[in-house]
């Protein structure tokens, strides 16, 4: 049998801070009561987690229903550019200077890539919905009014005269 | 009965049925003084009709609180909910915080020290224990199941009757194949559930760091003998003068 250990009464050394800081228990015994949970919970680690979905069904769930959908497609693309193809386009055309099928092209793709660049999608919006509205009935009521009406007729004869004068040259 | 060191790690190990329990509750009913301090982690509900403890249900700080009451005097059955390994966390963090030397008592410790998911906390406890004035006693079913850490921190080792393969394997990497044979052989507990009768009162091989393995007889409690090392290259040749040289 060993002898027994242990028999005094003497108060022990006191634990060294540095074993209670690496056993996470240091600190005044009021701070340190507090941060004892009354409750344990599971830790970080066990938590249940939401399901990490998989590529295709972020893809999914970030591509809109309207997608499929050609003529909104059409719709948006257009408003895409905020009408700046079509101002343009119209303009040579007024100009007597009408764009042919490739340069039409071209101005689409330049307003596409601005578009793009900028981040402007309307589908993202209200706003830009909204505004869009505002420019067409803006630019619809214009073209319909009487001064709008003179204008575009001005032109016209413009274009049509300068038309005429290079046949004659 | 086998007799404790002062503050150190104790690990006891054997089959369900096998003494384990028995054994920790004799040395939590004992006169050794570091039983006045103990808190048994009680995983499985053992302790829970027992009145010679103070029962905390799930709650570490109510247990901090009883400590502070009195750091000196304090026999607690730890009663833990759900997160068993959370709440050993705390427990220990708790216990550390006091200066008095201390006494946890864990059975079923694989839950809390599995061999390949145990927590950074209590890998710390296990290497820092002793500094933390924290003596630990725990107890698993099998010797294969706990971390190589606990199993090298202990300073004595409690070996029951095992025939498990993969457990004689474990011993006899650790202490060599005559105490592996020596497991195999002990007289095993043979306990009736049912009836709580005893049948048959065990033996287990104790193994304290810097002695050889001895068996230990619960029947007459004491050490019959020492484990006889069988392995080849524990055998020492001594020099002498070769007789066939003459």
């Amino acid at each position: 049998m060993r002898k027994k250990i242990e028999t005094t009464s003497k108060a022990p050394e006191p634990v060294r801070e540095q074993i209670k800081e690496v056993m996470n228990a240091g600190g005044p015994t009021e701070d340190f009561l507090a941060s004892v949970p009354e409750q344990v919970d599971a830790t970080e680690d066990e938590k249940p987690r939401r399901k990490r979905r998989t590529k295709a069904e972020i893809a999914q769930a970030e591509a809109s229903p309207l997608f499929g959908d050609e003529r909104y497609m059409k719709a948006i693309s257009n408003i895409n550019s905020f009408g700046g193809k079509k101002a343009l386009v119209a303009g040579f055309t007024l100009a007597g200077q009408p764009l042919d099928q490739d340069e039409e092209g071209e101005v689409d793709d330049l307003f596409y890539v601005i578009a793009r660049r900028a981040r402007f999608n309307p589908e993202a919006s209200w706003w830009i919905i909204g505004f869009y509205s505002l420019f067409l009935l803006a630019r619809l009521i214009v073209t319909r009014s009487k001064e709008g009406k003179r204008l575009l007729a001005l032109l016209r004869d413009e274009s049509s005269k300068s038309k005429e004068s290079k046949e004659i040259q | 009965m086998i007799e404790l060191g002062p503050c150190e790690i104790t690990g006891v190990f054997g089959p369900p049925a096998s003494g384990k329990t028995h054994l920790i509750q004799n040395w939590l009913q004992s006169d050794f003084s570091l039983m006045n301090r103990c808190v048994i982690f009680d995983v499985t509900g053992e302790y829970v009709d027992d009145e010679n403890y103070n029962h905390v249900w799930s709650n570490p700080r109510e247990l901090a609180r009883r400590i502070m009451d009195n750091q000196w005097y304090f026999r607690v059955a730890y009663h833990c909910g759900k997160y068993v390994g959370e709440e050993f966390e705390q427990i220990v963090r708790v216990l550390c915080h006091f200066d008095c030397y201390k006494v946890i008592v864990a059975d079923e410790f694989h839950e809390i020290c599995p061999i390949y998911e145990t927590p950074d906390s209590v890998q710390a406890m296990l290497r820092y224990a002793r500094h933390a004035h924290l003596a630990v006693i725990a107890a698993s079913q099998r010797i294969a199941d706990v971390h190589k850490l606990f199993t090298a921190g202990c300073r004595m080792t409690v070996l029951f009757h095992t025939e498990e393969a993969r457990d004689l394997l474990a011993i006899r990497d650790r202490w060599g194949d005559g105490c592996a044979n020596a497991v195999r052989e002990l007289r095993p507990l043979l306990y009736n559930d049912v009836t709580r009768v005893t049948q048959q009162i065990p033996q287990a091989i104790v193994k304290t760091r810097g002695y050889t393995p001895r068996v230990y007889d619960f029947e007459s409690n004491c050490y019959l003998r020492d484990v006889v090392s069988t392995d080849e290259s524990d055998i020492v040749e001594i020099g002498g003068e070769d007789e066939t040289s003459n």
